[in-house]
């Protein structure tokens, strides 16, 4: 994986974008989820602190209450007296005493005098008899011996069902000697603890008020249905945490104060698992969305700036391979810009560079020549070539005036100063190169020409045809009883043809390879081919030049383009 | 590279780590309770029994008291599976037969107040503590029976005249009933051996054994039997709703085998079950009992009016329990 990344600079750059607009985001993402969390878990808490206080507060208010108005009960002659009365029209009295005393109440609680045994004797509760109470057990007895205070205790009644009765408070009433005369008794329902609490909490929560034991005193239906009382007892008897991970809910617990009781309020998680499951999704959606925005982005920036390297790479390897006219022409006017615009001057500067070179070479070669030529006058070699041909004729020895008469032709023409002849004139020197070579092997072959009439004044290059004949009557007429070549010039689409043909044994497929790959070193022994390629090639050039190929019926065919150029 | 890599994304995850956390504050354990301050009750008692007197305990002692409820069959089967491993404090309830017959999984202790206590069927090792005495009685339709045909002794139920009209349990599933069915033999063991009471009660039942001793008192109520053989505080309970019916106590004398209390071997909290034990047997939960539980107090002296009460030998019973039961299948073509 990293090797298939490290080979390629688009790639690199493909991967360092991505990294780059992910990991922030990620992070980022993270960050701002959890100080989210952070943040609503506590505002939530702080909520709820404060619902919890103004439960308590409603809670204690009336608590207070009850217990002035049982101040008030117990102070009262007259509702004392009714206690023991079974005159009816006292107890009536006392009934209209008691009635008064607890109006302000008794929405939130019913109030019950019992006698000192425990029997019910006065009551506002809508039911009939409030029954008793064992003066020896439970809360009478406590409120028996700590008579200074209202106690309060989770609500029981033996043997009566005891249905929505919550709270039990209970205050003894004693006389001067300290002897009980009965009990102020407080009962509050489910009803009354709905009454009190009703607006003071949310209703999506659930209040549980425990005893001091953690046991459920009054529930709301949340509480109940999360069963609330009895998992934290179970978990505080147990010595478990209170609060557990797997909870459904979250739960607050705070001490009533002076009464033993405890207030828990249950809340669903501000973070639940939808909650969380939803943050997660838009998240990984959001990340998503910003991969692909990323990938797409990072294609177009790593292809934006590797493909000019991409293309200078391309024109290098062009280079490299001799093409020296490439051209990148960018339109870009950063770094990318300029270094295309100097790569492409670089090119020009050495093609100009190769052009002076060759120039110049040139130049050597004609000074090299006109030295050749000072040091042996080649007027004397040519009169010699024509008093050898007039001697011949003298003597009738046709044979070696042809010879003389060849010779010096093609010495005049070579030595002359003109680079460029009629084709009339390049056509006649080589029919007397090929007598001279028809001299020579003794007659062994044949030849043809055809030259039209309006080609005859055309231009060309000195000395192009001969070392292509040469090389057929060498190489491809080799051991050759009876040869024949054809020499076929033709002008097509302002284009010159030059065709020479022979049906010797045709030429070595590699030399012809070489041939078309232009490569001088492996061409030796055929370096005329390579000459009179090269040649026209600087003259006119890439588009022209020089092409070979075996005929199908046997022999060779080399085939010479030029423009055509009248004189 | 790698190593550098590496060491990144260790620091990357740290600070993510750091920042989940933060939110996560465990609650602080300020409710922690000292385990000196517990008490785990086993209890077969109804939640109408334990559950005053639980509390009452509570919030005298200031002990939390945990209660595991069952069968007692159940409860003593896990006793003797716990073996006094992670087990319990105390056996609460439960006949004294049945806490006897498990004597090897509780710890003797003598109460401090056995002295005041009734102690006909007192365990001498000090296995259980008696908490409550429920005497067996006859129950009849008040609209069905006029009180001067009711059946006045144990002999009376194996007459042919009540055939088909006494709902009784199935002895094989409910105690109560096998300890009426024991009573019955063992009073009327002078005139008839123990299969001949059998065989001529089972005629009496007409092959009809309800099969649990609930369904006794809702027979009877009911009007489906006329007489039925249950625990006086069934009845009581049933008298004081209104329901109009009858109860009679044999002429013979009653069973009144007591339930119990023990205290497990091993029990992790053993001077809170002690407590406890003391407590069952104070005079205000006797009291209680007798005011308001239906039932009777095992405490000398206590102001319920007498009955006559049998002699139940209890090994007996013990001994032939197999026996009885086996005759009583065959009997009864179970």
């Amino acid at each position: 994986m990293r090797a298939v990344i490290r080979k390629s600079f688009k790639r690199e750059l493909f991967l360092c974008f991505i990294v780059v607009a992910l990991v922030p985001l990620v992070i980022t993402g993270c960050f701002l989820v959890s100080i989210l969390k952070a943040r609503l878990s506590r505002d939530y808490e702080e909520k709820t602190q404060e619902q919890m206080v103004s439960v308590e507060m409603r809670m204690t208010g009336v608590f207070d209450e009850m217990e002035q108005v049982a101040d008030e009960i117990m102070a009262d002659a007259v509702i004392v007296d009714g206690i023991t009365q079974t005159d009816s029209w006292l107890k009536n009295k006392a009934y209209n005493k008691l009635y008064e005393k607890t109006q302000d109440l008794r929405e939130v609680a019913w109030f019950h005098v019992y006698d000192a045994q425990g029997r019910c004797s006065l009551s506002t509760s809508p039911q009939a008899a409030a029954g008793e109470l064992p003066a020896y057990w439970g809360i009478l007895k406590v409120a028996r011996t700590h008579s200074q205070e209202m106690i309060l205790r989770k609500a029981s009644r033996v043997r009566q069902s005891s249905d929505g009765l919550c709270l039990q408070g209970a205050r003894a009433i004693l006389d001067e000697e300290d002897e009980c005369l009965g009990f102020v008794v407080v009962d509050m329902t489910e009803t009354h603890f709905e009454t009190i609490l009703s607006g003071a909490y949310d209703e999506q929560n659930g209040i549980a008020v425990l005893d001091s034991f953690w046991e459920d005193v009054y529930s709301t239906k949340m509480a109940k249905e999360e069963a609330l009382a009895q998992t934290l007892r179970t978990r505080r008897m147990a010595g478990e945490d209170l609060r557990q991970i797997t909870d459904g809910i979250t739960f607050f617990i705070a001490p009533i104060e002076q009464t033993g009781l405890y207030l828990i309020l249950g809340k669903e998680p501000v973070f639940t698992q939808d909650v969380t499951n939803m943050t997660i999704g838009v998240m990984m959606i959001m990340t998503v969305c910003s991969l692909l925005l990323c990938i797409v982005a990072a294609g177009m920036m790593s292809n934006y700036l590797t493909s000019p390297v991409k293309k200078l790479l391309q024109a290098m390897a062009r280079v490299e391979g001799g093409d020296l006219d490439v051209q990148i022409k960018s339109s870009r006017k950063d770094e990318f810009g300029q270094l295309s615009a100097s790569f492409d001057g670089m090119t020009r500067q050495i093609k100009e560079n190769l052009v002076l070179q060759v120039r110049q070479q040139k130049e050597l070669n004609d000074s090299n020549i006109a030295m050749m030529q000072a040091q042996l006058n080649p007027h004397f070699l040519y009169n010699t070539l024509d008093t050898i041909k007039w001697v011949a004729k003298a003597h009738h020895v046709s044979e070696l005036a042809t010879l003389a008469s060849g010779l010096a032709k093609i010495l005049r023409t070579s030595i002359s100063e003109a680079q460029f002849i009629s084709l009339s004139e390049e056509v006649s020197l080589v029919c007397a190169y090929m007598d001279i070579q028809k001299i020579r092997f003794d007659g062994n072959f044949s030849y043809d020409v055809e030259l039209p009439l309006e080609l005859e004044e055309c231009m060309v290059p000195k000395m192009i045809i001969q070392p292509i004949v040469e090389n057929a009557i060498i190489h491809g007429l080799k051991e050759r009883e009876h040869g024949h070549i054809f020499l076929n010039i033709y002008e097509e689409q302002k284009t010159l043809y030059i065709e020479v043909y022979d049906d010797g044994c045709g030429m070595d497929e590699s030399i012809l390879g070489l041939l078309r790959a232009r490569n001088r070193e492996g061409l030796k022994g055929h370096i005329g081919f390579y000459n009179v390629d090269t040649i026209i090639r600087l003259h006119y050039g890439t588009q022209y030049g020089l092409y070979a190929e075996n005929q199908a019926q046997g022999g060779a065919r080399v085939q010479i383009t030029l423009p055509v150029i009248q004189k | 590279m790698k190593k550098r890599m590496l060491r990144a994304a260790a620091c990357l995850s740290a600070v993510l780590v750091i920042l989940c956390s933060c939110g996560d504050e465990q609650a602080r354990e300020e409710y922690h309770l000292e385990e000196n301050n517990k008490l785990v009750i086993y209890t077969s008692h109804k939640e109408e029994i334990y559950g005053p007197i639980v509390k009452e305990f509570e919030e005298r002692t200031g002990i939390w008291v945990e209660v595991v409820t069952g069968g007692t069959n159940d409860l003593l089967e896990r006793i003797e599976e716990e073996n006094g491993k992670d087990s319990g404090d105390i056996m609460f309830g439960g006949g004294v037969d049945s806490l006897n017959a498990y004597q090897d999984y509780f710890e003797p202790y003598i109460c401090s107040q056995s002295d005041c206590l009734d102690d006909s069927y007192a365990s001498a090792d000090g296995v259980y503590t008696v908490f409550s005495k429920l005497p067996i009685v006859i129950v009849y339709n008040k609209k069905l029976v006029i009180s001067a045909g009711t059946p006045r002794s144990w002999k009376d139920l194996t007459n042919s005249h009540w055939k088909g009209n006494v709902a009784f349990a199935d002895p094989d599933r409910s105690g109560s009933s096998y300890t009426a069915l024991l009573a019955m033999i063992q009073i009327l063991s002078e005139d008839m051996s123990k299969e001949e009471v059998m065989e001529a009660f089972v005629i009496n039942l007409d092959g009809d054994i309800l099969s649990g001793s609930g369904e006794v008192l809702q027979e009877v109520t009911a009007g489906k039997k006329l007489i039925g053989i249950t625990l006086e505080e069934t009845v009581l309970k049933e008298i004081d709703q209104n329901a109009d019916i009858g109860m009679i106590y044999p002429r013979e004398g009653t069973a009144s085998v007591p339930d119990g209390t023990a205290l497990i071997k091993n029990a992790p909290h053993r001077e809170n079950a002690e407590l406890f034990i003391e407590f069952t047997v104070s005079e205000d939960v006797q009291r209680l009992l007798e005011d308001h539980l239906y039932r009777r107090s095992v405490r000398k002296g206590a102001e319920n009016e007498e009955i006559k009460e049998m002699r139940y030998d209890l090994d007996y019973s013990e001994q032939y329990r197999e026996e009885i039961l086996t005759e009583w299948r065959a009997l009864t073509g179970q």
